[in-house]
């Protein structure tokens, strides 16, 4: 099993988000959840990547418990892409050593190549403060190719193409296929057609999970 | 530039009250340098003749004369200054307003909401800012000084001349001439500082994610040595200035008081008119420096004052 | 943020010490070239060229003095900006994303520039009048106790003045400030609302609450600036108290033989050490309980470790 989750409960100033979760996914399985919108599924995403820390219940990812192992294994595409301010290669290796092949393999997969090459400095092209220098499609796919270098096992997503158009969604979904094939996934979204493409579908309901 | 004042000053009306305005402040600073510069001539003369009586009589019109002088400050300010000045900023302001108002949807649309905002908000202010009147201030205390130097001892005038020229000099070369670029040096760094401030709440949860707090931490780093290295350079200048340009006006100070003790001793002279000459002295230098400062500012302000008289010729 | 410092704020506080000491010593000199000077008589070549070296180094200490407190308060406002990141990267991501979302993040930029822009401008200059007060007073007060009391007790009721005045003055600009926010909120409505106001014609709306604002904004700022005009006007009449004082009482002693015209005219070029000093204590005071008013804001969100930062 990739991804535990038992007797998971959160709550979150005085309101319960979260109620008594329990999931289990495989390796190399893709669990879609479905809810409305404030309904408690970025929640569940944040607990599961380890940047909240668990209050009551258990997640194991990849054999780790604690948050900090957690995030070591897992890579995330949120809502917004969260550019940093800085060029486009710092944005995907974050500041760590990663050979350069390996950037280019995740800007492949990423669909980033082509637009990347059009650039006057290439990958080293500054994004703006808040990637206000590119547009939402190509930040989300900066933010996929960041993911994809990270080369974790477990991949989540948390709506990454809810504030795109459709034209652009497209080109952020098939960028989202060079990151999850073959990994463990497991995505939300307030849109059940966006999650037909997963092996399991939930909905998050009250804090509760239901099958779909 | 003056054409622009004129014609900002031709929508607000009231254009000749202002100028009347500026001649009634012209006087106040010249007024109280010479209200000093003449009790301290009259009180050293006293002194040297030993005269108490005629010392006691000096403190009480020197008394007397500075309360006149703020009286006048005080009531060009209260009655006339404070209203006009007032009445007429909120005057351009219903102007622009209503201006921007009746513009089409498409010219508002034309432009950024940021610029429309300091035009209302910020550009409405600068017509009405102190450098002209304090021009004026300026321009009347460096003539009136230099005169009455001139006809207390034009060697006088000479040497102080002297010295306050290279200090106007050099106070622009050495300072005012770097200061724009390093200030804006300095904004730049500050703005790159604060992006990466920024960055490190808005990107916190990606920086955990992907292990990337130390490198924002790096970054950040680098933006606060930057903009301190940035202030660094306007610190040092503003030291060489606090080192060297004192050493011109005590220079000044010094070779008067030596060239002048045959002056004194000859009867051209008494030490009390040296330091009203001093006082004078000050005026000068004071006056030039003000000058220039304003002419900065009216330069600055005038990108304001531009984008008014286009918006109100719409 | 002054301990991390602590070698270099004490180097600062030493160089105003020194520039202080070295004014003091221009000024003797000055006093025994005016004695001679005042009689006609040429100062000897010795005397002219103790007083050149004395005023160089004037220039020196000077020079020290600014650069130093300008590293070091550079230095401290470094600390300052790293000890607020350190903090916000130690903070969980349940605090940040509130950080993010509300205004705290605006108004706590808005208190580190506070701070720093005080650090820059007044923490040293604190020091630097204190010890120019202090050693100036003294030495006055050596030379000659009666004109040093005489010429500045004035001073310290003027200092009182300036107090409830600047009080007046400031709630008078807070009310005109008040009106302004009014009125600079009108223009953000009327461009925000643009097209809302064309198609459902309101302009007359916003024109009469705009036309309203700015009436309330022009009688609040008539009233503080004619509040201003003469309170001012009499803080300027009370700051010529102890000029005249100094003259009244030190022009006599001068004349009864108590004193030389040298002494008198360093009284005279000394006077804004002490009473200039005086009359910006209120000011410096103010700035200062701003600045510990944002300090304590801030200090819960600011990490300060171990050594400076800058090596």
């Amino acid at each position: 099993m990739s991804i535990i989750i038992e007797d998971l409960s959160f709550s979150y100033a005085g309101k319960q988000v979260l109620d008594n979760i329990h999931l289990s996914v495989q390796t190399g399985e893709s669990v879609g959840i479905v809810g409305i919108s404030g309904g408690g599924k970025s929640t569940l995403l944040k607990l599961v990547s380890g940047l909240y820390d668990v209050q009551q219940g258990r997640i194991l990812v990849m054999g780790a418990w604690d948050s900090a192992d957690r995030r070591k294994n897992v890579a995330m595409v949120m809502q917004s892409a969260g550019l940093f301010p800085a060029s486009i290669r710092d944005n995907i290796t974050c500041g760590h050593d990663i050979n350069e092949n390996d950037i280019r393999r995740a800007c492949d997969a990423a669909q980033l190549t082509e637009w990347v090459g059009t650039l006057p400095d290439g990958l080293d092209t500054f994004v703006g403060e808040r990637g206000g220098k590119v547009s939402g499609g190509q930040a989300q796919r900066i933010a996929i190719a960041r993911a994809i270098a990270k080369n974790a096992y477990v991949v989540l997503l948390d709506e990454p193409t809810s504030a795109l158009d459709n034209d652009t969604s497209a080109a952020v979904i098939a960028a989202l296929e060079g990151l999850t094939k073959g990994k463990t996934v497991l995505h939300v979204s307030h849109r059940p057609e966006i999650l037909t493409g997963c092996d399991r579908i939930f909905r998050l309901e009250g804090g509760r999970l239901y099958a779909w | 530039m003056l054409g622009e004042i004129r014609k900002i000053f031709k929508v607000i009306g009231s254009g000749w009250r202002y100028i009347i305005l500026i001649l009634l402040r012209s006087p106040i600073s010249i007024l109280m340098t010479i209200v000093n510069a003449l009790f301290l001539q009259q009180a050293f003369n006293a002194i040297a003749q030993n005269d108490s009586g005629q010392l006691n009589i000096v403190c009480i019109i020197f008394g007397v004369a500075s309360l006149c002088t703020f009286l006048y400050n005080g009531t060009v300010w209260s009655v006339y200054a404070a209203p006009l000045v007032t009445r007429m900023e909120s005057g351009l302001r219903d102007k622009l307003f209503r201006k921007v108002s009746s513009l089409s949807y498409e010219r508002i649309e034309a432009m950024p909401q940021g610029e429309w905002l300091t035009r209302l908000n910020t550009d409405v202010q600068m017509p009405f800012s102190e450098s002209l009147p304090h021009t004026a201030i300026a321009i009347v205390n460096i003539c009136v000084s230099a005169f009455i130097l001139w006809s207390i001892n034009p060697a006088v005038f000479g040497w102080v001349l002297l010295f306050v020229a290279p200090h106007i000099v050099f106070s622009q070369l050495l300072i005012a001439r770097a200061m724009p670029g390093l200030n804006k040096k300095s904004l730049e760094a500050t703005a790159k500082n604060t992006g990466e401030l920024t960055a490190l709440i808005t990107c916190a949860d990606v920086a955990l994610l992907y292990d990337g707090k130390d490198y924002l931490m790096k970054r950040f780093e680098k933006s606060s040595t930057d903009l301190f290295g940035a202030n660094m350079k306007i610190r040092t200048r503003n030291a060489l200035g606090a080192g060297i340009l004192p050493l011109f006006g005590l220079g000044g100070y010094l070779t008067l008081l030596v060239v002048s003790s045959e002056w004194i001793a000859d009867g051209h002279l008494t030490f009390g008119d040296l330091t009203a000459a001093f006082q004078y002295r000050g005026g000068v230098l004071l006056g030039s420096l003000m000058l220039i400062n304003c002419i900065i500012s009216i330069q600055a302000n005038m990108a304001g004052i531009r984008r008014l008289n286009e918006t109100m010729a719409e | 943020m002054l301990y991390k410092r602590k070698f270099l704020s004490v180097i600062t506080i030493c160089a105003s010490g020194l520039t202080a000491a070295v004014t003091l010593w221009w000024n003797t000199q000055l006093s025994d070239i005016i004695n001679t000077v005042s009689v006609g008589v040429s100062p000897p070549k010795e005397m002219v060229f103790w007083a050149l070296v004395t005023m160089l180094v004037m220039g020196a200490t000077n020079y020290i003095k600014s650069y130093i407190s300008g590293y070091t308060c550079e230095g401290m406002t470094h600390d300052l900006r790293m000890g607020y990141a350190r903090h916000l990267t130690s903070l969980p991501i349940t605090e940040v994303e509130e950080l993010n979302a509300g205004e705290q993040l605006s108004k706590l930029q808005n208190e580190i520039s506070g701070v720093s822009g005080y650090l820059n401008a007044n923490l040293f200059q604190l020091f630097d009048d204190g010890i120019r007060f202090l050693s100036t007073f003294i030495w006055l007060l050596f030379i000659s106790p009666t004109l040093t009391l005489t010429s500045n007790l004035p001073a310290f009721i003027i200092v009182v003045y300036v107090f409830w005045s600047s009080k007046i003055i400031g709630s008078a600009t807070e009310r005109s400030q008040t009106a302004k926010g009014q009125m600079n909120q009108y223009a953000d409505m009327l461009l925000t609302l643009f097209p809302i106001i064309r198609l459902y014609d309101a302009a007359r709306i916003t024109l009469d609450g705009y036309t309203s604002s700015v009436k309330v904004w022009e009688n609040q700022t008539v009233r503080l600036e004619r509040t201003k005009a003469w309170l001012m006007s009499l803080s300027g009449v009370l700051s010529s108290i102890p000029l005249l004082f100094l003259f009244f009482v030190g022009g006599h002693m001068v004349i009864n033989g108590v004193l030389t015209v040298g002494t008198l005219y360093i009284f005279l070029n000394l006077s804004g050490n002490v009473s200039g000093v005086l009359m910006n204590m209120p000011g410096h005071i103010a700035a200062f309980r701003q600045f510990s008013v944002n300090m304590k804001r801030l200090s819960p969100h600011v990490l300060i470790i171990g050594k400076g930062e800058l090596q």
